[in-house]
């Protein structure tokens, strides 16, 4: 996925830092991106990947490991996990 | 002294049938190598039937851990084998997965996969890898447990989906029940959940595991392995 495609939300910069600052890494499933989302919350970007990456209301979000609240705002160089529903056949 | 290895195969359908030989093959190469001793406990209550030709390969129409566990001691004879030709409940699970085991688990709904997850949880020595796929997609967990600590988190942790499952057990469900849940699944995404748990299986067992979760698209051509290491102090609930 290209940073185009998130609908305007890398775009987001904090003042004063360099894009290479901002950047958060973002997983859905096999879905791996980085963009500069420093300083934007869980929510913002959930919302603005739900329907390019499919991603389920009911993934659970993680930053660097630990459950979060949608609330969370974003630092840079973390690492942000909205976790995909697990294959249930076999 | 050669060491003893006890794996379980729970569940043999679509994942448990193309995972089966190739693991018995390897593990066969490794007795001769190392003298390994090794048990393989197959576990299904389910029974093959034709319409399963699609995706399973049995030799005959029968219970499912029993005819294949017939086949792999015929084709592997320096293992041991063992049928278990139930479905696996709380209530058996004590007796199916024990202390030390390797599991595999290769089911086809999250209610199962709860209750071996939390059983797991409660024992000192495990390795759980689990599988499980939809069409063209689908992921493996890895659940290590080591001394009586989670070395990876277990397959609730970050999973509501499983941790509150809204299906059943094939062994809570009707036979007419079992009929209608059965969703399309391509041949080709078994094969690929089923290598991706051999994989993980091979990286535990060389000291090189790196991951907890793995995700696979065969459409996009992608996996992405994902760690799930426990956070301090998770280890003391």
């Amino acid at each position: 996925m290209s940073e185009g495609q998130l609908k305007g939300i890398s775009r987001a910069k904090l003042a004063g830092q360099p894009k290479a600052q901002q950047q958060v890494r973002v997983l859905y499933g096999v879905h791996a991106l980085e963009a500069n989302l420093a300083g934007r919350t869980v929510a913002d970007v959930r919302q603005a990947l739900r329907q390019a990456l499919n991603i389920s209301p009911q993934a659970v979000a993680i930053v660097d490991g630990r459950e979060v609240e949608e609330s969370t705002i974003l630092l840079a160089g973390q690492q942000l996990e909205f976790v995909r529903l697990a294959g249930e056949k076999g | 002294m050669a060491e003893k290895i006890e794996i379980k195969l729970i569940g043999v359908g679509g994942i448990g049938c193309a995972l089966a030989p190739f693991l018995t093959r390897y593990l066969q190469a490794e007795r001769q190598l190392t003298g390994e001793e090794v048990r393989i406990t197959l576990v299904d209550g389910d029974t093959f039937e034709s319409r399963n030709a699609a995706r399973q390969s049995f030799e005959t129409v029968g219970n499912k851990a029993k005819v294949k566990a017939t086949e792999l001691a015929r084709s592997f004879p320096d293992l041991s084998f063992r049928a278990i030709p139930e479905f696996v409940t709380a209530e058996n699970l004590p007796h199916v997965v024990t202390p030390g085991d390797l599991v595999f688990l290769a089911v086809d709904n999250h209610a199962t996969r709860q209750i071996v997850s939390r059983h797991c949880e409660a024992l000192s020595d495990v390795v759980l890898i689990s599988g499980g796929n939809d069409f063209t997609d689908g992921n493996v967990q890895v659940y290590v447990r080591r001394d009586g600590r989670d070395v990876t988190l277990p397959l609730t942790r970050f999973h509501p989906e499983i941790a509150d499952p809204k299906d059943k057990s094939p062994a809570e469900m009707s036979c007419e029940e079992l009929a209608a849940v059965a969703a399309p699944q391509l041949l080709f995404m078994n094969l690929s959940i089923a290598s991706a748990m051999l994989n993980a299986f091979f990286a535990w067992r060389s000291g090189r595991l790196g991951y907890g979760e793995v995700y696979l698209d065969i459409v996009e051509g992608r996996a992405q392995p994902v760690a799930r290491n426990p956070r301090s102090g998770e280890n003391d609930r």
